[in-house]
């Protein structure tokens, strides 16, 4: 299946507006999304926790516009053909 | 005090029990409007005050402590009005001595007041009458002979009455939310010009810097608030909002812009801007900006933030950020709020979509959403109220009342007040909150960031407050009549003492307790943080019955745009996230919290006895 990626993470990437199309096997996982980024080792800290099982302080995942807090999975929700991965500073708002 | 009818001014020392009951700032500030005015009167006319109040730190090295406060009856709603802006002019004001300005009455020809330490005088402006903020601030600079005084002033949307009339703090720092620069225009009074040289005490210097210094701290401790401000401004939440279906998109049709990105806080700050902070800020949000090549090279202006980003960007279809930086730089030097202005072109710009301004009544203009031109343009119309800008310069809802019913969906705009640039659909405490607020549909007299949990010790609170983890799913009503109540609260108290929202919401490191122990530092005057809370419950209170004293129904006061009961295809997939019952239901508990009738929204006669607001609550059933 293809997914769209939005890395929306360092400046550099905002900038450039990064929006990558990804082919993954059916039933990959937003796990397996930051699997296949070239995030740097910066910015791995800075989005993820220590151990990498969850996201950094005031970082976010978007699914088709949603938190994944919201499907209970986490990192671990499934994806599904078409959509698209958002990888934010959480906060909006003015 | 300043009568500009009797063209007189009176120094008075500040009521001990006026400081006790009301703290200062906003507080101070609503208790002499109750009592100034009488219900119905004009707010253009000479009969509408207008107060301009330091808070109880400024001029300290208490964290970000430069806002002021300036308060009076709002021409666009006909409601209560305080309105507050940074910048060094609160903290020079107080340096001259000084906690508040009360001008009252009306002067026949253009005056501006100048402040020279304990020097004060009326002075003639007429040749000031007309220029744009840069020009009056220089011309003022010149002819006082002191390039650093700090000036307050209106440009000439103010002096041309119009209703979202921003007070320009040096030039470039808005007051803009509803129409205060209108009162001081219809005053006749272009500017307030302040020095002040004296020494600033506070009762214990040595405890007063202990305490302040660790607020300032634990403010620059918190990393991810901290660096996210300073390194991209209020900007940076512009990317969150946009891919989140939330940042206002063409009139609030929907909530996402493509090509979004050049209107982020990093985008912004890479290309345009360098930081600026307020008088004694910890965060320097701020920005200023300049355009250095393309049709607008040569446009500079502070900002711009969030809000002018989503208004003068997203909102009408415009991404290119040169653009909205010379549409910013060109709202500062007439004098306009860049939220209601932007509003106002985007409604224009669907009405014209929908039939309801034709090509003749446009005057020429291409209204179509996107066109950078006709937006700058209309800026510049309404505030000199010319052509179609002289219908627009009333605000969105007289503008819907004139095209008709079919328009006011497209006045996004609740109580004669433009709404700000959040989208309440995708956030049920920023619903309530907008509903509730006295001067209209906007964020700022209740920030209610906790709900989007963004750091544990945020969530851990938001919960707190609310004894409910429903507190931190923005979409679900759970919780949020308590959200809203406490953030209500420490916004009046931040007000009062004159430090920004930023300190007590976005980063929550100034609370109740270390407000409490900074204000005992500087005054001597020992007050709890339980009472503190209570003097800013005492503050939503008053504000609420200027209001209901105007003789507006709780049905009257507490609404939303129509638009928001309208489902936005970028949120949650086009769900209905929020109905008038739902907002009913939110309402009658947050009255009930209150201790207001739960039916009617009215603060019961008890509860006002209780708040110490016995005197109040007669006139207000009388």
């Amino acid at each position: 299946m293809r997914v769209r990626v939005r890395v929306l993470l360092s400046p550099e990437r905002v900038i450039r507006n990064q929006t990558l199309e990804l082919e993954l096997p059916e039933g990959a996982t937003v796990r397996e999304v930051l699997g296949r980024l070239d995030l740097t080792p910066a910015e791995k800290r800075e989005f993820l926790t220590p151990d990498g099982a969850g996201l950094a302080v005031g970082m976010g995942v978007l699914i088709d516009r949603q938190n994944v807090d919201v499907f209970g999975q986490g990192l671990e929700t499934v994806l599904r053909e078409g959509n698209t991965v958002s990888l934010i500073h959480l906060l909006s708002g003015g | 005090m300043v009568d500009l009818t009797r063209g007189e001014i009176q120094k008075k020392a500040l009521d001990p029990a006026l400081v006790r009951d009301w703290l200062g700032g906003r507080g101070i500030s609503v208790k002499l409007l109750w009592d100034l005015t009488e219900p119905g009167i004009d707010p253009l006319g000479p009969g509408n005050p207008i107060i301009f109040a330091t808070g109880v730190f400024s001029g300290t090295m208490a964290p970000s402590s430069g806002r002021l406060s300036i308060t009076c009856k709002s021409p666009a709603t006909n409601l209560y009005l305080k309105t507050n802006v940074g910048s060094h002019f609160a903290a020079e004001l107080k340096l001259a001595g000084y906690d508040l300005i009360v001008v009252t009455g009306a002067s026949k020809t253009p005056v501006y007041l100048w402040i020279d330490d304990d020097k004060v005088e009326l002075k003639e402006a007429s040749h000031l009458w007309g220029l744009d903020t840069r020009q009056a601030d220089q011309a003022l600079k010149r002819e006082l002979g002191d390039s650093q005084l700090k000036t307050l002033m209106i440009g000439p949307a103010g002096e041309n009455l119009v209703k979202f009339a921003a007070v320009m703090a040096s030039i470039y720092r808005a007051a803009g939310r509803g129409g205060a620069g209108a009162v001081m225009g219809s005053k006749k009074l272009k500017a307030i010009v302040v020095r002040g040289t004296t020494d600033l005490k506070v009762a214990d210097p040595a405890a007063f810097k202990r305490s302040a210094l660790a607020a300032r701290r634990a403010i620059r401790e918190d990393q991810y608030c901290w660096s996210r401000s300073y390194l991209f401004g209020t900007a940076q939440g512009i990317l969150g909002a946009n891919e989140g279906g939330t940042l206002p998109h063409k009139n609030f049709q929907d909530g996402f812009t493509p090509d979004g990105h050049t209107l982020s806080g990093e985008y912004v700050s890479d290309r345009y801007a360098h930081p600026e902070g307020c008088s004694a800020c910890v965060f320097h949000c701020g920005r200023f900006s300049r355009v250095k090549e393309g049709p607008y090279k040569g446009s500079y202006t502070a900002g711009p933030e969030y809000e002018t980003l989503a208004s003068l960007g997203s909102k009408v279809g415009i991404t290119d950020t040169a653009v909205v930086i010379r549409g910013n730089e060109l709202c500062d030097i007439l004098g306009l709020d860049t939220i209601s202005a932007g509003s106002l072109v985007s409604m224009a710009m669907e009405c014209y979509q929908a039939g309801l301004i034709s090509a003749e009544e446009a005057g020429g203009l291409d209204l179509s959403f996107g066109n950078a031109e006709t937006m700058l343009k209309l800026i510049e119309m309404m505030a000199r109220r010319e052509g179609l800008g002289d219908l627009l310069a009333e605000g969105a809802e007289a503008v819907a009342q004139r095209l008709g019913p079919e328009a006011r969906m497209f006045a996004i705009s609740a109580k004669g007040l433009e709404q700000s640039m959040v989208d309440v659909r995708g956030s049920m405490a920023y619903a309530l909150a907008f509903a509730l607020n006295p001067r209209g549909p906007d964020h700022l007299m209740t920030e209610c960031l906790a709900t989007y949990g963004y750091t544990p010790e945020v969530r851990d609170l938001a919960i707190k407050m609310t004894g409910t983890e429903e507190a931190v799913n923005p979409v679900s009503p759970g919780g949020k009549p308590a959200m809203v109540a406490w953030h209500e609260e420490i916004y009046a108290v931040s007000d009062c003492v004159g430090i920004c929202a930023f300190t007590s919401t976005w980063s929550y490191r100034m609370s109740f307790d270390n407000v409490a122990e900074l204000y005992q530092d500087a005054t001597g005057i020992q007050v709890g943080p339980e009472e503190l809370k209570r003097i800013g419950e005492k503050i939503i209170t008053l504000e609420r019955c200027f209001n209901l004293r105007e003789g507006l129904s709780a049905e009257q006061l507490d609404i939303l745009p129509p638009r928001m009961f309208v489902p936005s295809k970028t949120i949650r997939h086009g769900e209905v996230t929020l109905t008038p019952g739902k907002l009913k239901a939110m309402l009658e508990e947050y009255y009930g919290l209150r201790g207001w009738d739960v039916k009617t929204g009215r603060p019961t006669p008890e509860k006002m006895e209780n708040l110490g607001l016995g005197q109040e609550a007669g006139a207000l059933e009388g």
